[in-house]
């Protein structure tokens, strides 16, 4: 088992040297001669950086979990890596934030696997833990900045230049209070003999926390997460359920509730139009996507090449159009290679449910998956104009520290469900 | 060598890490998918079969196999590991259990009994390769592989 890991790492690390080298050529390579100043070299602490961490993690895993997935770490870590690679290449100050947050993120994820005992600490303070993601993301209404100085203010702090944006945190504990709860009562929501409809009294805390949650998301305007936490929901109710009329009937309200949005909030409308016509404004409104779409057509099948496009062009490529940059440096060989990574993610963590022990670890197991691949559906998707756009983050590879840390203690937690499953068969 | 050749092959590289990476993985996924698979295979296999030999319930035809597992009940309700839809048959008829390298026949205190060869048993009985099972009106037999 360890030694596919050690096996997929050892390429994971020479991608991401590889990805370093080509950083620094890239200068060169742009001028075609060797006589020019080879610019800002600090990338250099990357593979240092990314190297410590991943070794780190490769050994605490080993120790604490000999029994875990030997797939994921390496997939996060190559997906990692090659998201700093990009950050770097489009604005260095990022990239040296966020190579700092990969080290916090993976002494995080070493923490959660190192605690003692199981999960049940999580199951049982299920209102707790949801109360205080709300009550911190509540704040944000209250005190909360935006390290930009303009735009949407859902970032707590600010003191030495750290924010926390607490919408992330409390993403990875809707899942966490969902599946403790549909775990407890899933038979007393959805008993077989009312089969279209749950029972109302056990439905209601359910809706209530959730309600609870979008409402704050709502006001506070951050309507890629409210999305997602929407999926996330529905995706949930369906697997305690078994039954897909949930879900059609989510999709439904979804589509309701995005009517309404459009009516109601200016953001939505302009997404909205920016998507269905683009080029109505290209200059204006849809600037951005106009610029992404330009970006992916400039990649074509085998991109710029690492570090000699443009995609500079696009606003905030480092964060939510992490994506376009991709598209247009590595073509769509990149592309495929990551959502090849992005989809045996999520493929192993449906696997890790499939073997858990109990319904709780399932459900936990699934809904972070589940997570995670509507996530990055959800951005890549807008970022190539098939959904409006919704500003979340492409997981592991876009710039974010609030992301990339939840997005490691979901991994701390799959791996500790993978490993608990001590020796057993398929 | 100008910097753009040595790009290239950097980028020729970098295609092939990823694609090596994504190519192990999925060749290790493979893999992991057959040993599994084999392993299940062998673990269901290793003990043998159950064959029909006779049989007058319209559900079960003559023919018919049942995997066995180390310890393997016998009886019409459909929880037993071999099901026989006879009306001769109790609910929880027989067990036949793999002890000492040996299969063993137990009745389980069933209306109409359980025959060995002919015999009706009263107590758990070692199964020899050859020897007909007899419960209901269903006669069936051991297979090794």
């Amino acid at each position: 088992m360890l030694r596919r890991e050690g096996t997929l790492f050892l390429l994971a690390g020479l991608f991401v040297l590889a990805c370093t080298a080509a950083l620094t050529l890239a200068p060169f390579a742009r001028a075609n001669t060797w006589g020019v100043e080879p610019g800002d070299l600090r990338f250099w602490l990357l593979p240092g950086t990314w190297l410590a961490c991943a070794l780190g993690a490769h050994f605490v895993a080993r120790r604490f979990l000999p029994q875990h997935d030997p797939y994921l770490l390496p997939i996060a870590y190559l997906l990692s890596g090659w998201g700093l690679a990009l950050i770097w290449r489009l604005a260095p100050g990022f990239g040296l934030r966020q190579t700092l947050w990969l080290a916090v993120a993976t002494a995080t994820m070493i923490g959660v696997i190192g605690l003692a005992g199981d999960l049940r600490w999580l199951r049982r303070y299920r209102y707790t833990w949801f109360a205080l993601g709300l009550a911190l993301t509540a704040l944000t209404l209250f005190i909360g900045v935006n390290p930009e100085g303009f735009g949407a203010e859902l970032w707590l702090g600010g003191a030495f230049g750290v924010f926390l944006q607490p919408a992330e945190l409390l993403k990875l504990l809707l899942v966490v209070f969902l599946a403790a709860y549909l775990a407890d009562r899933r038979e007393q929501i959805f008993p077989p003999q009312a089969a279209p409809f749950p029972r109302f009294p056990y439905f209601l805390p359910l809706l209530l926390m959730w309600g609870f949650s979008l409402l704050i998301l709502l006001a506070q305007r951050d309507l890629g997460t409210g999305t997602l936490f929407f999926l996330v929901f529905l995706v949930m109710v369906y697997l305690a359920s078994g039954q897909a009329a949930y879900v059609l009937v989510g999709l439904m309200l979804l589509l309701l509730g995005g009517l309404f949005a459009y009516a109601a909030f200016d953001v939505v409308r302009v997404r909205v139009e920016a998507w269905w016509d683009p080029w109505d404004d290209p200059s204006g409104r849809s600037f951005q996507i106009v610029q992404s779409l330009m970006a992916v057509a400039e990649g074509g099948v085998f991109g710029r090449g690492p570090g000699l496009g443009a995609p500079g062009l696009v606003p905030v490529a480092h964060s939510d159009f992490l994506f376009a940059a991709l598209a247009e440096e590595w073509g769509l060989l990149g592309m495929i290679g990551a959502l090849a990574l992005l989809g045996a993610f999520v493929l192993r963590g449906l696997h890790i449910a499939a073997r858990a022990r109990n319904a709780f670890d399932q459900l936990l197991a699934a809904g972070l998956s589940a997570l995670t691949g509507l996530q990055a559906l959800l951005i890549i998707g807008g970022v190539i104009k098939v959904v409006p756009l919704t500003g979340v983050t492409l997981p592991f590879m876009s710039y974010g520290g609030s992301s990339l840390l939840v997005q490691f203690i979901m991994l701390g937690l799959l791996l500790r469900l993978s490993g608990s499953q001590a020796k057993r068969g398929l | 060598m100008d910097p753009a050749t040595v790009m290239f092959f950097i980028r020729l590289t970098l295609a092939v890490l990823l694609y090596g990476f994504l190519a192990a993985l999925f060749w290790l996924l493979w893999r992991d998918l057959r040993a599994a698979a084999r392993t299940h295979e062998a673990r269901t296999q290793k003990l043998g079969r159950l064959v029909v030999m006779e049989s007058e319930a319209p559900d079960l035809s003559a023919g018919t196999a049942f995997p066995l597992l180390p310890v393997s009940s016998l009886g019409r309700a459909p929880t037993n590991t071999v099901t026989l839809p006879d009306e001769a048959c109790s609910l929880e008829h027989a067990l036949l259990y793999y002890r000492e390298n040996q299969w063993w026949l137990e009745d389980l205190d069933s209306r109409n009994g359980t025959r060995l060869n002919h015999t009706t048993i009263t107590a758990p009985t070692p199964v020899l390769p050859g020897d007909v099972i007899g419960i209901g009106r269903v006669k069936l037999k051991i297979e090794m592989e």
